[in-house]
């Protein structure tokens, strides 16, 4: 199986800062007030300059936003944000940030009214919920923009490319492309890095699931998930590598058929133990090779999923994992 | 409202057996055995058929080795044996117990109130014992029950429910069929309210999905474990139980006071009944969540296959449900591979023609 490295795509593109039209009234004088256009979740979003205002419905974009040196610009959030995501500095700045809500329905969406958003007077708002989607949100002119991998803007195979486009997304957008080119490139060092530790005979297989706790439908990765250049830069083969989304659900049948050396178990929250016994006690489990060796790494799932810099430290702890765990299924 | 006994075949063929007594007998006698056989292939066959590959010979070879020990070398690969024995082979097993305790519910229900549109999903059994095992996952109820808290939860939420329906459907006196559906549909739209609250009231968003996809109704959490064995046996002692008392049914079906001219004490035998029904729905709901239309739509084809006597619809009604939630499950598991459909979809596709061709039978019969 070959995980191609995919041609890049239109939709995730940023297309342009433009400044628009003077402000004469507004007495701008820093560039603060420049419009700004940018392309997203294929769309256009219009800010009138850089967000002084944001309103934050989801974790992805806060470690970006601290390299960039604009989470101060953040005056509310709603939403789970695991602590073992931040270092401290960045887990600091984010307790200053008052917590509307962390309520989130079956299916792990954030539950929020949109008058408690909307009394934040927020000039951005970064995540869309069920109930807050750009259109809902455009009615009340205050713009959203969201993870490509969310809103199903992201086409063909995933790969590390998403990832730097988002983080320059967002420098175009705080008006901070320097910042945002140096964190690119410090990025681009950090994989090549690790890849260059990957020993040259790893050639295990592996599965990235995402278990229900008690019981459900338990979700697969494919090639349109960041997942999959994260186990490419591993040296992993994805046993669902022949499946082109993102994610989508598996039966216990199709698992032990593909009998994955090692499998990643991703979680939202909770405890690790909790996900990894989900996926021990799955019907017929007891004969898959990664159960049998162990060979499970629990990972909060923002250091797989969707593309931002925290998949970096997913590939991170990967490696690290693939390490200390014996080669025992390899070659079987 | 058409009454049950409509539907009872009485016709009786003239010859040396005036009351068809003899021919009923043997139609009766041939279709349980055809129903046992086309069981036991269906049952072969469900196991065999999946997403995954495997061969008939291996499937076979596999089930043998498993049942007899032989034969007694492995010549199979074991991710196939994980497949067919730990995977397929109690999911098969489970879901024959389901569609056979369902129809049986069914059988029973429609039997107690005389009214052909009764059974557990309709009359909310089913959303009482889905709100008991809701509280189960979400909150720990039934925790006195141990292991088997959920199978516990949700026969309590299903007694509830049932004993509510009955006593709000006789709150004026008698027991009609039109005041029982009614306390029945109300009663269960606000337990399914209720399951719903508990679920979005929670803070454990896993349980809460794991509630959403149990309440759509799978198999797939089948294991060899204890609920399965609680699941079979349940099943099983309620089809003795019922064919035993399947002369009592009869004289149920026909009135109160010709069951008491017949010894038959109406009231203790229903409130028995009821115990029974919401063992069964509780049991089966909590291994494979709300699943409708087989206790609805079975007892009457059933009751076509073989008449009205109790002694025979209730195995006869048995085994129709097991075959049809095992292929049920196969269609629910194979048609978009990998990803399963919720059976209860399936149930529904089959059930909803068979109901409305129902519907318009009795359009022509006046009630």
């Amino acid at each position: 199986m070959s995980l191609r490295r995919p041609a890049r795509r239109t939709a995730v593109a940023t297309t342009s800062v433009a400044l628009l039209l003077p402000l004469a009234a507004c007495g701008a004088a820093d560039g603060q007030d420049a419009a700004i256009s940018v392309e997203n979740c294929d769309g256009t979003v219009e800010l009138d300059g850089a967000p002084e205002r944001v309103v934050m419905l989801k974790s992805a974009a806060v470690p970006t936003l601290h390299e960039l040196g604009v989470l101060d610009r953040v005056v509310a959030r709603a939403g789970v944000y695991p602590s073992a995501y931040y270092d401290d500095e960045t887990l600091a700045a984010l307790e200053e940030i008052p917590l509307l809500t962390d309520r989130t329905d079956a299916s792990g969406h954030l539950q929020i009214s949109r008058e408690e958003v909307v009394a934040e007077t927020p000039d951005l708002v970064l995540g869309e919920t069920e109930n807050l989607s750009r259109e809902t949100l455009s009615s009340s002119d205050i713009p959203v923009i969201e993870e490509p991998a969310f809103c199903g803007s992201l086409e063909g195979d995933a790969s590390f490319e998403d990832l730097y486009d988002q983080v320059r997304l967002y420098g175009e957008v705080f008006d901070r492309t320097d910042e945002a080119d140096a964190y690119v490139a410090e990025l681009e060092e950090r994989v090549a890095a690790l890849e260059a530790t990957v020993p040259a005979d790893e050639a295990r297989t592996a599965a990235v699931l995402y278990p229900t706790i008690g019981g459900g439908v338990t979700y697969a990765y494919g090639r349109g998930s960041m997942s999959a250049p994260l186990l490419e830069a591993a040296g992993l083969e994805n046993v669902f590598g022949d499946v082109a989304d993102r994610v989508f659900e598996v039966n216990a049948e199709e698992i032990v058929e593909r009998d994955p050396d090692v499998i990643l178990v991703l979680h939202s929250d909770g405890e690790a133990a909790g996900v990894v016994d989900a996926v021990a006690e799955l019907p017929g489990a007891g004969a898959l090779r990664a159960v049998e060796s162990g060979a499970m790494l629990p990972l909060l799932l923002n250091f797989a999923e969707p593309p931002t810099p925290l998949a970096v430290d997913g590939l991170e702890q990967l490696i690290a994992f693939l390490a200390e765990t014996p080669v025992d299924g390899a070659g079987r | 409202m058409t009454a049950l006994h409509a539907v009872v075949d009485t016709a009786a063929p003239a010859g040396p057996d005036p009351l068809g007594v003899a021919s009923q007998r043997r139609r009766a006698f041939v279709w349980t055995t055809g129903l046992a056989l086309v069981l036991l292939v269906t049952l072969v066959v469900g196991v065999g058929a999946g997403p995954v590959a495997v061969s008939p010979a291996d499937s076979a070879r596999i089930l043998l080795h498993h049942l007899t020990g032989l034969p007694a070398e492995v010549t199979w690969e074991r991710r196939h044996d994980a497949i067919i024995w730990e995977i397929r082979a109690p999911r098969v097993l489970l879901g024959a117990a389901v569609g056979a305790g369902l129809a049986m519910a069914g059988v029973v229900l429609q039997a107690m109130v005389r009214n052909i549109l009764a059974d557990p999903y309709v009359l909310g059994i089913n959303s009482g014992a889905s709100c008991g095992a809701a509280g189960a996952i979400l909150f720990g109820l039934g925790a006195g029950f141990g292991e088997y808290a959920l199978q516990g939860s949700a026969f309590v939420g299903a007694l509830l429910a049932s004993l509510l329906v009955f006593l709000v459907a006789r709150s004026s006196g008698r027991i009609t069929s039109v005041r029982l559906l009614m306390a029945g549909v109300a009663i269960g739209y606000a337990l399914s309210a209720a399951t719903s609250f508990l679920i979005f009231a929670s803070d454990s968003a896993e349980g809460s999905r794991s509630v959403m996809f149990w309440l759509l109704g799978s198999l797939g959490l089948a294991a060899w474990n204890g609920a399965l064995a609680v699941a079979v046996v349940v099943v099983a002692a309620a089809m003795a139980y019922l064919v035993l008392v399947g002369r009592r049914l009869d004289a149920l079906v026909v009135g109160d006071e010709t069951a008491l001219t017949l010894g038959v004490h109406p009231e203790r035998f229903r409130t028995t009944l009821l115990v029974l029904v919401s063992l069964v729905v509780g049991v089966l709901v909590a291994m494979a969540g709300s699943i409708g239309f087989v206790g609805l739509v079975i007892p009457h084809l059933a009751r076509r296959l073989v008449g009205g006597a109790h002694r025979v619809v209730v195995p006869v009604a048995a085994l129709l449900g097991a075959i049809l939630l095992v292929w049920a499950d196969v269609v629910a598991r194979t048609v978009l591979a990998p990803q399963e459909i919720p059976i209860g979809i399936i149930t529904a596709l089959v059930g909803a023609p068979f109901l409305l061709l129902l519907v318009r039978r009795f359009q022509a019969v006046p009630s």
